[in-house]
């Protein structure tokens, strides 16, 4: 994970989370590390091919005495593959990770075309 | 009667020793992509109290960690397992690996002493926080004063 070098204005600071891609013969799985996140706190959009996903950890306890670690706000873009179904995209989140599931859908099957005498 | 001699001994070449000490970083570091930075990434924030210790810890379960407190440290230790664990498909082909995976042990210095009897440890979304309180936040803890007789 990497801080973004500058500030980009008032709690404007993001990190880029680590990610782990999986494939599956019917769908694509996107692993990504969220520490601190809860349910509330994702946002998921699909734009276009690709999939938008945006977190921010909740508040902890304490004075931040150095950097602070968290809260932090998480940010990063993904291509969709090819034939990908962004109505069946699904979302699990569970100890600080975030798995997003794609399926894709068959590529439509070669189809003979009877040929009509006349 | 001069007697010429010399340390029979030989010392390693420079390639040798560069050599060691890359195959030692890769046995301490091995476990983690280059690139990953240390893991668990810590934060120490100070509370009323004392002290409280952060780490980022995603996916990781209670039986997967171990905290240990000492009055100026605190180590974490554990095992995260991201590809091939017990929640991963059977049969995936993986595209793209980035998060850290392995064996992990991260040491954190106290500015100040801490009491390790009334630590407490807790996991939530992924974040391991440790409660640390400073030692004597009580109040003021009797100690015993030895006198060392003079002969």
């Amino acid at each position: 994970m990497t801080w973004s070098a500058e500030p980009q204005g008032p709690g404007e600071r993001f990190v880029r989370p680590a990610a782990d891609v999986y494939r599956l013969a019917d769908r694509v799985g996107i692993v990504v590390d969220v520490p601190g996140v809860r349910r509330e706190g994702i946002r998921l959009t699909v734009e276009g091919k690709d999939l938008l996903l945006e977190a921010e950890a909740a508040e902890l306890p304490g004075a931040t005495y150095r950097e602070p670690l968290l809260p932090r706000r998480y940010r990063r873009l993904f291509a969709l593959p090819e034939h990908a179904d962004p109505e069946g995209i699904r979302a699990r989140l569970r100890d600080g990770v975030l798995e997003v599931t794609v399926p894709i859908e068959a590529p439509a099957a070669s189809r003979s075309i009877p040929v009509e005498e006349g | 009667m001069a007697q010429a001699w010399r340390w029979n001994c030989e010392l390693p070449s420079w390639s040798e020793i560069s050599q060691a000490v890359s195959e030692l970083v890769e046995a301490v570091l091995g476990a983690f992509p280059a690139g990953a930075g240390r893991f668990p990434e810590t934060e120490l924030r100070k509370t009323t109290e004392g002290y409280v210790l952060l780490a980022a810890l995603p996916g990781v379960t209670r039986e997967e960690v171990k905290v240990w407190v000492e009055a100026r440290a605190v180590v974490i230790e554990g095992e995260r397992r991201t590809i091939g664990g017990a929640d991963w498909p059977e049969g995936a082909e993986l595209v793209q690996r980035e998060r850290p995976s392995g064996r992990f042990r991260r040491m954190v210095s106290l500015p100040e002493p801490v009491d390790p009897a009334r630590a407490k440890a807790r996991l939530r979304a992924g974040v391991l926080a440790v409660d640390l309180p400073r030692l004597g936040a009580t109040g003021p803890r009797q100690v015993e004063v030895m006198v060392e007789e003079g002969e």
